[in-house]
């Protein structure tokens, strides 16, 4: 691919797994690094805290009790990460997602590289300029 | 008495017995003559006397009744107060209004309040309270019934809309799924014949779309029958796979043995793309050579392939054993690390069943395939 590489430390949440290896594929692809991948809202929360990432790409269905949504909320409370949800058809949801506090965009499924990639700009930018303040 | 007339009383007293009235009324003398006006009928009456005890009383029954006798004047809370709070509460009895007061207003607004009927206390209208009981008793089991229907109905169609919503949400993952398989497909493109690959992903898509079309069959649209899918998806791979077809049917004898049991989508979609690798595997790597040909007529033995699910009662475990008698895994096959694109979509879904494979050679020729695997069963 011939992007502009993004060196985010990623974690994956995504249920099917398939689809979970593909999102990893392209994160790899264009210079991220995924530092976790989990189909559990409850494992995603663990692992936002051990593995400290700065993005999360979070499906909303997930496997077990919580959905994406309550996970990323409650990683929001004692994380920086940015939260990138993904969801096949979730509309209902939008303005639950709309006040997660880090939330940095909504991933339509099956997930684009140039979606994607817009995102990733768009994080690298706030980034930087968080980073001159 | 004759037959006929018998059997009639009969059935009035069966009918007649079941009504079960409360009477509200706290004068002692309407009461003595409702009551009595009542006696041949074998009702069976209950009397309460004060306003706010009735209501108390319908608020929460301590008994069911089928009709309410409900005085107009009453002691601590009138009857047509009583008829609007119990309006208000969502309840819903047959009320008939018995007032002194036989102006046309009161009437009006006692109907008005939920009461079904209205008796003006005389003694020649008591003579009519009886056949008046009777036919608000039946009116008030009709509106009783027509309003089940309707609760029915409201929730069915909720189920419907979820369902729906449900069976959308299943095919966008699917088409997610398949967009995946084919960008993983591309990373592998440079190893195969495009023939190959094209036909290769033809098959994970008729899997995928062999659990929709038989969902589709289904009374429910969430669980399929796990022996007829697996007996369908296999004479789909046996026919792609025919590369010299015999009069008499397939070059390779499938045997399966699957346990009669239904399983859900989130479980079938992912073992059926499993199954469909590993029979694609045994077929391709097993029995044919590099160019495609059979090699069952090279070999002593008729090729057969065998397929088994078996499921524990009552726990979520189950067991997939694909096997053949063809010519066995090459010497230095090494499962993990086997970097092709069937090996990788089978682990990655054996790690969406939660479940684990192992890879050896059958007894005592060919491959066999065993994974055990979790799922969400349905009897």
């Amino acid at each position: 691919m011939k992007n502009p590489h993004f060196y985010f430390r990623v974690l994956v949440v995504e249920d099917e797994i398939l689809i979970r290896k593909y999102i990893i594929l392209l994160l790899e692809s264009v210079g991220c690094t995924v530092v976790g991948e989990t189909s559990y809202a409850e494992k995603a929360i663990r692992l936002a805290r051990e593995k400290s990432p700065e993005l999360i790409l979070m499906d909303i269905r997930l496997k077990g009790e919580m959905d994406g949504i309550e996970a990323a909320r409650e990683i929001s409370s004692h994380s920086n990460a940015a939260i990138l949800f993904m969801s096949a058809y979730d509309y209902q949801k939008q303005t639950e997602v709309r006040q997660i506090p880090n939330m940095l965009g909504y991933l339509k499924k099956p997930v684009e590289d140039y979606d994607l990639v817009t995102y990733l700009k768009r994080l690298s930018v706030m980034t930087a300029a968080v980073q001159k303040i | 008495m004759g037959l006929k007339k018998q059997m009639d009383a009969e059935m009035k007293t069966e009918v007649q017995q079941r009504l079960e009235i409360l009477l509200v009324e706290d004068n002692e003398d309407h009461a003595y003559f409702i009551k009595r006006t009542l006696n041949d009928r074998e009702y069976h009456v209950t009397r309460i006397a004060d306003g706010k005890e009735a209501f108390d009383y319908m608020a929460n029954p301590p008994y069911p009744f089928h009709v309410v006798l409900l005085d107009y004047y009453l002691p601590s809370m009138d009857g047509m107060e009583i008829l609007k709070k119990i309006a208000e509460m969502g309840k819903d009895y047959a009320f008939i209004f018995l007032t002194v007061d036989d102006s046309v207003q009161t009437a009006v607004e006692a109907m008005k309040a939920g009461a079904m009927d209205f008796l003006p206390k005389t003694t020649q209208f008591f003579d009519g309270l009886p056949a008046m009981i009777e036919k608000v008793y039946a009116l008030h089991q009709v509106r009783l019934e027509k309003k089940r229907l309707e609760e029915q109905v409201k929730k069915s169609l909720k189920e419907k809309e979820l369902l729906l919503r449900e069976i959308h949400h299943r095919v966008k993952n699917n088409l997610s799924i398949i967009h995946s398989l084919l960008h993983f497909q591309a990373q592998y493109a440079d190893r195969q014949p495009v023939e190959t690959i094209l036909a290769n992903t033809r098959n994970r898509i008729r899997s995928m779309a062999l659990v929709h079309e038989k969902l589709y069959k289904t009374q429910d649209f969430t669980r399929i029958h796990l022996p007829e899918y697996c007996h369908d998806l296999i004479t789909y791979l046996t026919e792609t796979f025919h590369p010299n077809p015999h009069p008499g049917g397939s070059f390779v004898h499938f045997k399966t043995d699957v346990d009669d049991i239904h399983l859900d989508i989130d479980t079938i979609i992912p073992l059926g793309l499993i199954i469909n690798e590993l029979v694609t595997n045994a077929l391709t790597h097993g029995f044919l050579d590099h160019h495609g040909e059979a090699t069952s007529g090279k070999q002593p033995r008729p090729a057969e392939i065998r397929v088994s699910i078996h499921c524990e009662p009552d726990k979520p475990d189950c067991g997939l054993v694909v096997s053949d008698n063809g010519k066995g895994l090459p010497d230095d096959f090494n499962g993990d690390r086997s970097d092709t694109l069937g090996m990788f979509i089978i682990r990655s879904l054996v790690e969406q069943l939660n479940g684990s494979m192992n890879i050896g050679a059958a007894n005592p020729h060919g491959t066999e395939v065993a994974i055990r695997f979790q799922t969400h069963r349905q009897s």
